[in-house]
């Protein structure tokens, strides 16, 4: 291991935010990669939140989050916004809505999703893991805003929550598979605008001819955050969606997903760079294949075995 | 990806509400590849340290119209240094001559006036980051 990244450990352990951003950042950049071999999951609840573009996830945050520093915990929020296909630059907004949170404490993480699909970026699995080790309790994972089918949340997140808002379109909107269906808890926010109410009849009129194979009954809560309202109901939901989880025994399958989708996008995120920088026109399948195994034994020569 | 992004934060200290230019160079920086964190309005120059520390950024850059710079960047720049946190502070906005040169005297890497074309600060940044590497 570099030394560097030995330097930062010690003082991460030492509950050092700025080694912890440093790590991060490593992370980003694949410098630091193998973060799951070396630090363990503290414990802490994943609680993502998803949603289209404007629906409010980011202020949610700010509602929900100060609720749990109030009552002396410890919370961290990471969240992610697009990265431009053109020109690979970001424009990371979501610090904005979340003030409260700067001067309590909380850290705050905004991450470009990059080569990221799905929602996230390809580095979040080995961030959510820093940051659960590093012994937050609670964790905000915010995606990017996000359209019908990006649902890579489901696979990191302990707790999903769908953010909803009026003006969305009519209940075909809400039939439609993808999002809709990964949610644990569904907010319907800006509940102070005209057709919120008709929103959450549509929403759980679907959930009630669902079949879920787990016991969970999910819930839907209207909230408001220029009204600062319904984020108490927010709060109960997600804490006893964590109590079901842990009592069921569903938290330790969300683990082992978690994991398996962090091995996934490390290695996807491999693949993709050795195919970016290969002659493309001339690259056979079988080729990659080489290439790849070229580059597991690279590594394996680098790391002097 | 062993390339380093540049990630930059800006950031409006104080108590003016004039954010457009802070937007129009946070689009150009972003146009040019960076890595952009806004904060928004109205932070104090403990948050925007705060901030910097959390996002890891290379960079910070500092839109002030409302004429209270001097006492800002002094501020800002002491935080930093009892928190040691030793990167390039960047100021925009409207800031007279002689003061200008005393912010650099105190420590501030550059500051821009109006009229100050998008591409000379995208350079600047990219130059002074390719020095500290």
């Amino acid at each position: 291991m570099k030394q560097e990244i030995k330097e930062l450990l010690d003082h991460y352990k030492r509950g050092d935010f700025r080694a912890l951003a440093r790590l991060i950042t490593l992370c980003e950049n694949g410098i630091f990669e193998d973060v799951d071999e070396i630090v363990e999951e503290k414990g802490g609840q994943i609680v993502g939140i998803t949603g289209s573009p404007g629906a409010g996830k980011s202020s949610i945050i700010d509602h929900l989050a100060l609720r749990y520093v109030e009552r002396g915990e410890k919370v961290a929020v990471l969240a992610i916004d697009p990265s431009s296909p053109f020109t690979h630059g970001a424009f990371l907004g979501d610090r904005v809505r979340m003030r409260r949170l700067s001067t309590k404490g909380v850290f705050i993480r905004s991450m470009a999703s990059r080569d990221g699909i799905g929602g996230l970026a390809s580095a979040v699995g080995n961030v959510l893991r820093l940051l659960s080790g590093f012994g937050f309790s609670r964790i905000f994972l915010e995606t990017v805003g996000v359209g019908q089918a990006e649902v890579d949340i489901m696979n990191v997140a302990d707790t999903v929550i769908l953010t909803l808002s009026p003006g969305i379109g009519d209940e075909i909107q809400l039939l439609k598979a993808g999002v809709m269906e990964i949610a644990d808890i569904y907010v319907i926010n800006k509940s102070d605008l005209e057709g919120a109410g008709n929103i959450r009849i549509m929403v759980e009129t679907i959930l009630s001819h669902e079949k879920s194979e787990s016991d969970w009954r999910r819930r839907v809560v209207e909230t408001s955050c220029v009204e600062n309202r319904g984020f108490e109901e927010l709060e109960t939901a997600v804490n006893d969606h964590w109590k079901y989880l842990k009592e069921s025994g569903e938290l330790v399958k969300r683990q082992t997903k978690r994991r398996r989708y962090a091995l996934i996008s490390r290695f996807l995120q491999k693949i993709r760079l050795i195919v970016e920088n290969a002659d493309v026109e001339r690259l056979t399948f079988d080729g990659l294949k080489r290439l790849l195994c070229d580059d597991i034994i690279s590594v394996h020569n680098d790391k002097g075995g | 990806m062993d390339e380093k992004k540049i990630r930059v934060l800006i950031a409006k200290p104080g108590l003016d509400g004039h954010d457009r230019g802070a937007k129009v160079v946070a689009r150009a920086l972003r146009d040019a590849g960076m890595e952009v964190i806004y904060t928004g309005l109205r932070q104090t120059p403990q948050q925007i340290v705060e901030a910097a520390i959390q996002e890891d950024v290379d960079v910070i850059g500092l839109s002030i119209l409302s004429g209270a710079h001097m006492r800002l960047c002094e501020k800002l720049l002491s935080i930093m240094k009892e928190k040691g946190l030793d990167i390039p502070v960047f100021v925009g906005g409207i800031i007279p001559r002689d003061d200008a040169e005393k912010l650099k005297q105190m420590g501030i890497t550059e500051v821009y006036g109006p009229g100050t074309p998008l591409s000379k600060i995208v350079e600047d940044i990219r130059s002074i980051c390719a020095l500290k590497r």
